[in-house]
């Protein structure tokens, strides 16, 4: 009990974070952090090692995310497939500036992004999950959580650009192809 | 393949700024940075992006400090409950928290086990009250949606709604004014036949264990015709009284607060028993989880739930310190 309390301790701030991310809504959030809570300590069959709590603390709270959703019959709607989300577009832009990635910025286009993006973000960059952490959170492998990861970083660029800007890769192609002419 | 040809993917970018590359592949990525600088463009992106993502404060109003939320992590309602009513006998022995494990209905709805051992002083001389009178008159639970109770408008409550008799409050906070004036030191131990006297006679008494945010049970002593008081004290000599005196009127008043000078009051009914819980100094977030936390103990005549002790743990180390005085 002493070590779960420590962890949950530690896990409050992330995990108010990643809530928030996933349902955008302070309210919402703190009960969902406090049903987690509430799940983690009441619960006999705990992780009893550190490295795997923190993910079994964070599967417990996305859990719960996911069966508000389907309570409020607004899952459909709202919990889109991650491999959709790839579907950015393809035509070539500038790529986006230093200067307009800022906190303000960052925060509003998180908040844009589809919850399948917002979910591997808050938990890799928000509550700080190594890739590791982040597959045994999410039940993928570590590839996936790559490619995931890598997926909605680079929406949130187009985001923080406000459409303008595409796949830093697509961009990398545009600029060759450019200057092989 | 070899730095000359190799054409980093998304992913691998993202690896990298991430801390997640193998060195050998960190180490080739770095010079093939060092020739490209629209490759070192990239990963300065990606990293800018992660450092602002990380660097991320909490929402406004997502305050890690505002556990008052927190703290409502105790049973909800079950429709139809009235206090003191359900006959529950042969439950109370592990709803007091002694011993075993009991099935309930946490906040979300969740069917939960709580802990078969309470985290922190399970065993209290509360516990052992509530465990003598409780069971013949068993226990039941109330919704304790403790924002929609505590009423802090002033208002003149009726009779009926009056928590304690006219001038029992005045007289309360006097008594506990004049505690905080003595030394700590003239503070001694708990005088648990008071409370057991108090128990015999009127029944249903739960005194909570404060435990969690570092007020330990130090004083009882009787309080008017046959009311009782209990003193608690901190490790800062944060000082906390509750005073119990029978009633019976009988139907349960929400709390409210009532502030007195320096005092703060919270009054309340339930279970046929009036409840001041007095305290002067004590930081304000801090007074409002425990009152609010003592409320539904004693309207619930059950311990703390596990997450209301945490808050009241992690309030207690974000408060601040009492001012006497």
């Amino acid at each position: 009990m002493a070590i779960c309390r420590r962890e949950i301790e530690r896990a409050l701030t992330p995990l108010l974070k990643y809530a928030h991310a996933l349902c955008r809504n302070g309210d919402l959030a703190r009960e969902l952090v406090q049903d987690t809570v509430v799940k983690a300590l009441s619960t006999d069959n705990r992780p009893d090692n550190a490295e795997a709590f923190r993910p079994w603390l964070f599967a417990i709270l996305r859990n719960a995310h996911i069966d508000h959703l389907r309570r409020h019959r607004r899952h459909a709607d709202q919990h889109q497939d991650v491999d959709d989300i790839d579907a950015l577009p393809a035509a070539p832009g500038p790529n986006v500036q230093d200067t307009v990635i800022n906190r303000l910025s960052v925060q509003a286009a998180l908040m844009r992004l589809p919850e399948p993006h917002r979910d591997i973000l808050a938990l890799v960059d928000l509550a700080g999950f190594s890739y590791v952490e982040a597959s045994m959170t999410l039940g993928i492998p570590k590839g996936t959580v790559m490619s995931r990861l890598s997926r909605a970083r680079r929406a949130m660029l187009i985001e923080i650009s406000g459409g303008n800007v595409h796949s830093l890769e697509t961009a990398r192609n545009s600029k060759r192809a450019a200057a092989a002419k | 393949m070899t730095s000359e040809t190799w054409n980093p993917s998304d992913e691998v970018l993202n690896a990298y700024v991430d801390g997640e590359l193998p060195s050998h592949e960190a180490a080739m990525l770095l010079r093939q940075m060092a020739r490209n600088p629209e490759l070192a463009e990239r990963v300065a992106i990606l990293t800018r992006l992660r450092m602002e993502l990380r660097d991320l404060p909490l929402p406004r109003g997502l305050d890690i400090n505002d556990l008052e939320t927190l703290a409502a992590g105790v049973p909800p309602a079950r429709p139809g409950a009235r206090g003191g009513e359900d006959a529950l006998a042969g439950r109370g022995r592990e709803s007091a928290g002694v011993t075993g494990s009991r099935a309930g209905i946490g906040p979300a709805g969740w069917a939960v086990r709580w802990p078969a051992r309470w985290p922190g002083r399970a065993v209290s001389a509360a516990a052992v009250v509530l465990l003598l009178v409780a069971i013949p008159f068993g226990m039941t639970r109330y919704r304790t949606a403790y924002s929609d109770a505590v009423s802090t408008r002033p208002q003149d409550p009726s009779p009926a709604d009056q928590v304690a008799p006219s001038g029992t409050i005045e007289a309360a906070v006097a008594r506990h004014m004049e505690w905080l004036a003595q030394p700590a030191t003239t503070t001694g131990p708990g005088r648990g036949p008071t409370l057991a006297r108090f128990a015999r006679r009127h029944g249903r008494v739960y005194v909570p264990d404060l435990g969690a945010s570092k007020l330990q049970m130090v004083r009882t002593e009787p309080f008017g015709k046959d009311g009782v008081r209990v003193g608690y004290v901190g490790i800062h000599d944060c000082r906390l009284s509750l005073f119990i005196l029978p009633d019976t009127l009988g139907a349960p008043v929400p709390m409210r607060e009532i502030t007195m000078g320096k005092a703060r009051v919270f009054a309340w009914r339930a279970n046929q028993l009036d409840y001041l819980l007095v305290a002067a100094g004590m930081d304000r977030t801090r007074l409002n989880l425990i009152s609010k936390a003592v409320y539904g103990a004693t309207r619930n005549l059950q311990p703390f739930a596990p997450a209301t002790q945490l808050a009241l743990d992690l309030n207690h180390r974000n408060s601040r310190a009492c001012v006497s005085g």
